[in-house]
């Protein structure tokens, strides 16, 4: 039997049923990735210690332990989090040959659950792309038509869940860069609310604005997920300490009542037709099994673009400036003097984008345009949070498209990078508030290419999210259809 | 605003990054481009804005400053380009 392609949960229920031993699933699951290769996924491999881990868990079950449901399960890790002994690259150059010396906190949680880590995955370098088209080990595709980009930045993430190569993956999103990815390769992402999950061994982009999150091929998968990595740590001063509930269990079978809101100026950011139809069919969907539908206002909406850049250059100009050669990764040959050893690793050891991100960032920061620009994005951002919480007295949830548009060609954005930032117009606002939202398929368009719904919910409220995801999916069908 | 190649070469220095000629020229462009999109934010009222500092509106919590076991002094340095016993070695930077 081939169990790839069983969904986290069901794997997980055979591996502790003992219909299937965790390593002939590993084992599976490492020919699927050898198989799939091409689509450059994964930066690094991990199946020596995927099969010890496996191999233990069959042991402890085989003895009649009882075991948490991510035991056995193989999964894939986003190349900018920490795990112990494996190569943390960032896809940069500059991080090419790092070798991490601790697990990240959402790691340790998951390796408390036996979880098996099988690779680690592409990614734009840094975190800073939305078409893993910024990787300095090359593109990664995308696992449904591989002339098209998986998204980015978490594009290998979501391509590994996409293609079959784990049951799920983690990303990070700072803008949209694990909605997008879900989205483009018709994928389930959430990004938590801000300060939901520890950043603690998370290499940081633009601190107030990053999160860990899960990508899967359900909704149900996802929030076993959540379950595993969220929570309180005293070692990461901005999570938060609020209770993490079951979201599993919390998953309700109706959605009668719960309020949808639809903001106008949403739509009026442009989108292309199979898109809008997808979602206008999918707001029709809701209304008709209960939901409430109502309009709401987000006046500000069209600013937050220009306020995400600014904030996330700036933090990510700041958080970059450890890498000068000295303490870890890249160090260029060749120098004069100190000066000139770090600027000769920066300038060979970042790519293009990152260096664009950086003189953006120094630029806000300088002296005589910090007030113009950064201060000005920092209040900005202030009014936003204001037009959510007004709009969140309204609604439960909001609803958009993911992305404007489906996976769009390689190359074809490359070289228009305002045309690649505005791909992340419906996802940078929810990062700006700190809102948590979750991208879930809901159609298709006429190449067959997957359309992503995002739903926004208030603080903390992951619940009503995963509640609508899943409802979407059972009663009309997710990636498979 | 319009972006000078001055400007442009002072950010590099800022950024401790070397661009060619050519690479300067591009950028000029490219940030012109990116001003000009995130230049909408200067007609917005912000007037009696108040900045925050968190984006959760419960406070952070503040540690107690205890000592906790952290990175040896051998895991620290691993991943030094160079090291010399258990210390990072730099270049030579007095005579």
């Amino acid at each position: 039997m081939d169990y790839t392609k069983l969904s986290l949960l069901e794997v997980s229920k055979k591996i502790h049923d003992r219909e299937v031993t965790s390593l002939e699933v590993t084992n599976q699951i490492i020919e699927r990735i050898k198989a799939t290769e091409k689509l450059n996924a994964l930066n690094s491999y991990n199946f020596d210690e995927a099969i010890n881990v496996a191999k233990q868990v069959d042991e402890m079950l085989d003895a009649g332990k009882d075991l948490p449901v991510l035991a056995g399960v193989p999964i894939v890790v986003k190349d900018n989090i920490n795990v112990l002994g494996t190569k943390t690259t960032c896809s940069s150059k500059m991080l090419e040959n790092y070798v991490s010396v601790y697990d990240a906190t959402v790691i340790e949680k998951l390796k408390s659950q036996y979880a098996v880590i099988v690779g680690k995955a592409n990614m734009d370098e840094f975190a800073m792309g939305s078409s893993n088209e910024n990787s300095a080990f090359g593109p990664c595709l995308n696992p449904i038509d591989s002339t098209r980009v998986p998204g980015g930045s978490s594009g290998g993430s979501a391509c590994s869940v996409g293609a079959y190569q784990c049951y799920a993956a983690l990303g990070t999103d700072t803008g949209g860069s694990i909605r997008e990815p879900a989205s483009f390769c018709g994928v389930v992402g959430l990004k938590p609310t801000y300060g939901r999950v520890s950043r603690y061994g998370v290499v940081a982009f633009a601190n107030s604005l990053d999160q860990v999150g899960p990508l899967t091929r359900t909704v149900k998968d996802n929030a076993v997920m959540l379950s595993a990595i969220a929570g309180y740590d005293e070692k990461e001063t901005t999570s938060a300490n609020v209770p993490v509930p079951n979201y599993l269990s919390e998953i309700k079978n109706s959605i009668k009542g719960l309020k949808i809101g639809i903001a106008k100026e949403f739509f009026a950011l442009g989108m292309d037709i199979d898109v809008e139809i997808a979602i206008k069919n999918a707001i029709e969907f809701y209304k008709q099994n209960g939901a409430e539908i109502v309009d709401v206002s987000l006046k500000n909406i069209d600013l937050a673009l220009s306020a995400y850049y600014i904030i996330s250059s700036a933090e990510a100009s700041s958080n970059l400036g450890r890498f000068d050669g000295i303490r870890y990764g890249y160090r260029a040959q060749g120098y004069k003097d100190l000066v000139d050893l770090y600027v000769k690793t920066r300038t060979e050891g970042f790519g293009k984008e990152v260096k664009r991100r950086i003189m953006l960032g120094n630029f806000v920061l300088s002296s005589g345009y910090y007030d113009a620009y950064y201060k000005k994005a920092k209040k900005v951002q202030a009014l936003l949070q204001k037009d959510f919480e007004e709009a969140f007295k309204q609604c439960d949830v909001l609803l958009s498209p993911t992305s404007p548009s489906v996976a769009f060609k390689l190359g074809e954005k490359s070289n228009d990078h305002i045309k690649m930032y505005l791909s992340d117009v419906y996802t940078v606002p929810v990062n700006i508030v700190g809102s948590p939202a979750i991208s879930f398929p809901c159609g298709k368009d006429s190449d067959g290419m997957p359309i992503g719904l995002q739903l926004i919910g208030k603080k903390f409220d992951e619940t009503t999210l995963y509640t609508l995801a899943n409802y979407f999916e059972e009663h009309k069908g997710g990636q498979n259809e | 605003m319009e972006i000078t190649t001055e400007l442009v070469e002072h950010l590099a220095e800022l950024s401790r990054i070397e661009f060619t000629a050519e690479e300067t020229e591009n950028f000029k462009n490219e940030f012109e481009k990116t001003l000009h999109q995130i230049d909408m934010l200067e007609k917005v009222d912000t007037n009696g804005i108040e900045l925050k500092l968190n984006l959760l509106d419960a406070e952070t919590e503040i540690k107690e400053d205890i000592a906790h076991q952290s990175l040896s002094k051998n895991d620290a340095i691993k991943n030094a380009p160079d090291s010399f016993g258990s210390s990072v070695a730099v270049p030579l930077m007095v005579d």
